[in-house]
C-alpha cells in the first residue's frame, strides 16, 4: 500500500511535468507529445487506483482508455502538421 | 499465402514458426535494451547524446511489411520514424544514439532483415532486394 | 508480504519509475524529437509494466484477460502516436537540437518526395 501511494505521488509529479511542457512549448509537436505522456499517466494512476481503493470496476476504465486514448494524440498531431503545411 | 517452396508444407510451418519465435525474442531484448538505453541516458547529466537524422531505402514491399518495419522501429525508444517517402521506397529515421551513422543504419537494417525473414513465407527469400513473391509492389500501385 | 505482492510491486515499481523518468526527460531533452524517445518510453514499457504489476496484484479473471488486453492495444498503438508526433514535428520543421548528424543538410523537414 505505501508502495502504491508512492508510485501515486510519482506519477502526480510526472503529470505536474507534462503540463509544464505543454504550457512551455515551444513546438505545438511538443504539446501534442505532452498531452501523450499526460495520457499515459492518468492509464496508469487508473490501474493504480483499481487496486488501492479495490474497485476492479475501473480497470474497464483502462480498456477503453487505451482503446481511443491513442485517438487524441493522433488527431491533435495530424492537427498541428496540417496547419503547418498550409 | 504460400508461395512455392520445396519444402513440405508441416517442415515449412515449422521452420517459419520457430524464425517467428526467434525475431519476436530478438526483438523484445533490443526493446528492453533500448529502454534501458534512454533511461539512462536521461537521468545521467550531461550530454552522451548523439541525435542523428537518417534516410534509409525500404527493403519492405508491401503495406503490411512497410507499416510493421516502422511500427518497430518507431516502438524501439531511441529510434523514431520521421517521414515515409510517397513511393514507400524511403523511410527518414531519427536516432538518439548515433554517432556512426553506418553502424546505425546496419543496425535497422539487420532488424529489417530479420523482420522480413520471419514475415515472408519461407522458401521465397532471396536476399535480393527485389522479391516478387512477397505480394503485390507498392511503387505500382495506383493512388 | 507474500511473493505474489512483491513480484507485482516489483513491476508497478519499474513501470512507474520509468514514467518518471520519462518526465524528467520531457523537461530536459534538447529537441522535440529526443522527447518524442523519451515519452515513447514511458507509454510503451512503463504502462505495460504497470498493468502487468496490477495482474499480479489484482489476480481476477476477467481482471486478467482486460489487462492482458489492454497490454497488448498498449503496444500496438503507441508507434501509431509515436509516428504521427515525428511525422507532425518534422512537417512542421521543428528545429533539431545543433550537433544532430545529417546525412542530407539540405532536406530540412518535408518529406522530399
Amino acid at each position: 500500500m505505501i508502495l502504491l501511494d508512492a508510485a501515486l505521488v510519482v506519477l502526480a509529479l510526472a503529470l505536474g511535468a507534462a503540463t509544464l511542457r505543454l504550457v512551455a512549448g515551444p513546438t505545438d509537436a511538443d504539446r501534442a507529445l505532452a498531452v501523450d505522456l499526460g495520457f499515459a499517466v492518468v492509464v496508469a494512476a487508473i490501474a493504480l487506483l483499481a487496486v488501492r481503493l479495490d474497485r476492479p470496476a475501473l480497470l474497464d476504465l483502462v480498456l477503453v482508455a487505451t482503446l481511443v486514448g491513442f485517438l487524441s494524440t493522433v488527431a491533435f498531431a495530424r492537427l498541428v502538421a496540417a496547419r503547418s503545411s498550409s | 499465402m504460400s508461395v512455392a517452396g520445396p519444402p513440405p508444407l508441416p517442415r515449412r510451418a515449422l521452420l517459419r514458426a520457430r524464425r517467428v519465435a526467434a525475431f519476436a525474442a530478438a526483438y523484445a531484448l533490443r526493446f528492453l535494451r533500448a529502454n534501458y538505453a534512454v533511461a539512462r541516458e536521461i537521468v545521467t547529466p550531461g550530454e552522451g547524446l548523439a541525435p542523428a537524422v537518417v534516410e534509409v531505402p525500404l527493403r519492405s514491399r508491401t503495406r503490411v511489411e512497410v507499416a510493421s518495419y516502422a511500427s518497430l522501429v518507431t516502438l524501439t525508444p531511441g529510434t523514431m520514424v520521421l517521414a515515409i517517402s510517397e513511393d514507400h521506397s524511403r523511410l527518414t529515421v531519427h536516432g538518439m544514439h548515433a554517432g556512426d551513422l553506418d553502424a546505425f543504419r546496419a543496425d535497422l537494417r539487420a532488424l529489417e532483415d530479420q523482420m522480413l525473414s520471419a514475415w515472408r513465407p519461407v522458401g521465397s527469400e532471396d536476399g535480393g532486394s527485389e522479391d516478387p513473391g512477397a505480394g503485390p509492389d507498392l511503387r505500382r500501385r495506383t493512388t | 508480504m507474500t511473493p505474489q505482492t512483491l513480484v507485482g510491486d516489483v513491476f508497478v515499481g519499474l513501470g512507474v519509475l520509468l514514467i518518471g523518468i520519462a518526465a524528467v526527460g520531457l523537461l530536459r531533452l534538447p529537441d522535440v524529437y529526443n522527447r518524442a524517445n523519451a515519452v515513447a518510453k514511458a507509454a510503451s514499457l512503463g504502462l505495460v509494466s504497470v498493468l502487468l504489476g496490477v495482474v499480479v496484484l489484482a489476480p481476477s479473471g476477467t481482471a486478467v484477460v482486460v489487462l492482458l488486453v489492454a497490454a497488448a492495444l498498449q503496444l500496438f498503438t503507441v508507434p501509431i502516436a509515436g509516428y504521427a508526433i515525428g511525422e507532425a514535428a518534422w512537417l512542421s520543421r521543428a528545429p533539431l537540437v545543433p550537433g544532430t548528424h545529417r546525412d542530407r543538410p539540405d532536406g530540412g523537414g518535408g518529406t522530399g518526395a
